[in-house]
């Protein structure tokens, strides 16, 4: 088998053996299926690109995970990126209201969605994916101390929004529209 | 209803929130349980190297190019295996000309091509108002916090607080700044839709240093002194989620803070705008390919061009200053006159030969980063200038000096290629990442 056929069998092999738990954080991140397949296939194009320099097959996914992650926090970060690009036709995703959904669980998407990328980079990484502050942040390229203080005040941020009483959707809408349409702060 | 159980607290989590974080997990995995996992790989596949074998094979002329694409193939896997320290096994034939067996380095024809060409200084758009405006100008994945101060042109400053600004913009007569400012501190109040953290927009006037600040902006441009700005993006009530309805906020001469506020402008997100000319070209996401339109739009004049259907998402990403010239991802230009589009030449043949990312300078030009098709080996970055172009033949073309905001943008992009060394330990010391020129550095 040629080079570049066994690159692309690796690649294959890795992608149906480790896209679940890539996917999985993914949507962690960006709380959208689309947008976390895209998220995934970006970063796996991404490592495709690298793979004859990648020699240990073992590091592949830190690779893509961190990846994954800079380009996670680059799309938060560059505006022609962020305008998001959802279809007409909405995906059917398969996520009933599930016993954490009634836990509280739409409360704390929302106030996940509410914190910086890198807060809740951490806390994905931290709590979500269960790695050790080193290793979060080696992921992220971090300082440890700089990732205990984003997930100490990412949790208090997820503390504070989780004990406001809630607010219709329809309240937070016009609250937005107001201030978008101006008004001196 | 059956419960499942929720994870014990942790004796550092006396309210259980870590436990109800990591049982997001399994709401996570119910929503992507359905992706294909070999569509996935197949689709990451084809992006990371169908469309540039179409552009490699795209103006080289098939007949000419099978030999020529054979020796650059077979060299480069030469060459790879050498440098780059591939993992193909010893001895293996090269591979024939798949999308995913191009060159990974440059030919020493094409070397000799960007040498060949004459030098020049650019400066990333809006790299001039960072500098006129006093602010720190930082590309970095992670940009530092710091307290943001704007020079207004009589020597006073103006605090805006601490943070960092991920974009700013100068109307051309210097009248008002905006500057969008994003801190680690959540938006408050929340965002329920669009991205997480867009900051806040402030707008200084620039004679007196009033400012006026707009929290949670969406997709926004400033075009003259008229604030364009898109709702955020994905926000319930809007026709479509995908499409910005957009508020032009006007600040003729005595209308600071308030402005005149209209509605206007073509729903759709914003794909680039000309200051100078009052022009926003826009991308509308239909439902189909044959509804996605672009839009170009006179702020001033409130009138808008259509152009025609055909062109889909990401087909356009930058214009010129008058409009006129139009580039895509692929190095691909067009013409516009009125509401006709054709697609020309308009740059050097060889540059199909690589990835070549478009983006504008300050002074108008188009600043193209370039990398090898198969690998992300930057070769440095080359400005094309429309200016003047009569739209035959070729713009004229200069090796860009990488210093400034564009030395900025390779040493970030060249973070991709350092996350592989970090991620493999055992990944060779001797793999060459910028072959630039002698005596040039991407390093600022």
């Amino acid at each position: 088998m040629g080079g570049t056929e066994s690159w692309e069998t690796e690649f294959i092999a890795f992608v149906v053996a480790r896209s679940p738990a890539l996917l999985r954080t993914a949507f962690l991140l960006t709380g959208d299926r689309g947008h976390a397949e895209d998220l995934v296939q970006t970063a796996l194009a991404k490592t495709y690109a690298a793979w004859p320099r990648i020699r240990d097959v073992g590091a592949v996914e830190a690779y893509v995970r961190r990846t994954m992650l800079t380009t996670y926090m680059s799309w938060r970060r560059r505006r022609h990126w962020l305008a998001e690009r959802p279809t007409q036709d909405l995906p059917e995703i398969a996520v009933a209201a599930g016993p954490e959904d009634l836990l509280g669980g739409e409360e704390l998407w929302a106030a996940l969605r509410g914190l910086s990328p890198k807060q809740r980079a951490v806390l994905v990484l931290r709590f979500g994916e269960d790695l050790p502050v080193e290793e979060v942040a080696r992921l992220l390229g971090l300082p440890i101390g700089t990732v205990k203080s984003h997930s100490s005040r990412g949790l208090t941020a997820l503390r504070a929004r989780l004990s406001e009483p809630a607010s219709t959707p329809s309240t937070r809408r016009s609250g937005a529209a107001s201030k978008t349409a101006g008004g001196p702060a | 209803m059956k419960q499942i159980p929720m994870p014990a607290p942790l004796s550092d989590d006396p309210d259980g929130l870590q436990g109800r974080l990591r049982a997001l997990t399994a709401t996570a995995d119910r929503a992507v349980a359905d992706v294909n996992p070999h569509a996935l790989a197949r689709a990451s596949l084809s992006r990371s190297a169908e469309l540039r074998r179409r552009r490699w094979y795209r103006g080289v002329g098939m007949s000419a190019a099978v030999l020529a694409i054979a020796v650059v193939v077979v060299g480069a896997a030469g060459l790879a295996g050498v440098v780059g320290g591939s993992r193909a096994p010893a001895g293996s034939s090269a591979p024939s000309p798949t999308p995913t067996s191009l060159p990974s380095e440059p030919s020493r024809e094409l070397k000799a091509r960007l040498a060949a060409l004459p030098q020049t200084h650019v400066r990333l758009a809006n790299e001039g108002t960072y500098a006129r405006l006093g602010l720190p100008y930082d590309l970095s994945l992670t940009p530092q916090t710091k307290l943001i101060t704007v020079h207004l042109p009589g020597g006073r400053t103006v605090p805006l607080g601490a943070g960092w600004v991920p974009d700013a913009s100068l109307s051309p007569d210097g009248a008002y700044a905006v500057l969008n400012i994003c801190d680690e501190e959540p938006p408050n109040p929340p965002v329920q839709f669009g991205p997480s953290n867009p900051g806040r927009l402030v707008i200084v006037e620039m004679a007196t240093g009033r400012t006026t600040q707009l929290p949670n902006p969406g997709d926004w441009a400033l075009v003259g002194r008229t604030l364009v700005l898109g709702t955020p993006a994905g926000a319930p009530g809007s026709a479509a989620s995908a499409n910005n309805h957009f508020v032009l906020r006007s600040f003729p001469a005595g209308t600071f803070p308030n402005g005149v506020i209209q509605q206007g402008g073509p729903d759709g997100q914003i794909v680039a705008s000309s200051s100078g000319a009052g022009l926003l070209l826009t991308w509308y996401q239909g439902g189909t390919r044959a509804t996605e339109t672009y839009t170009l739009y006179d702020v001033n004049e409130r009138k808008a061009v259509t152009l025609p259907v055909g062109l889909s998402g990401y087909d356009l990403t930058e214009m010129s200053q008058d409009g006129r010239v139009l580039v895509g991802r692929g190095a691909t230009v067009w013409i516009r006159s009125g509401s006709n589009v054709r697609q020309v030449p308009g740059l050097p043949a060889w540059l199909d030969q690589l990835d070549a990312a478009p983006m504008r300078s300050d002074d108008g030009r188009f600043v193209f980063v370039l990398s090898m098709p198969a690998a992300p080996t930057y070769l440095g970055a080359i400005a094309c200038d429309p200016r003047g172009w009569n739209g035959t033949g070729a713009m004229p073309c200069a090796r860009v000096v990488l210093d400034g905001g564009v030395g900025m943008l390779l040493q970030r992009l060249e973070l991709d290629v350092s996350i592989a060394q970090h991620a493999s330990p055992s990944a060779s010391p001797s793999v060459t990442m910028s072959p630039l020129p002698p005596g040039e550095s991407a390093r600022p």
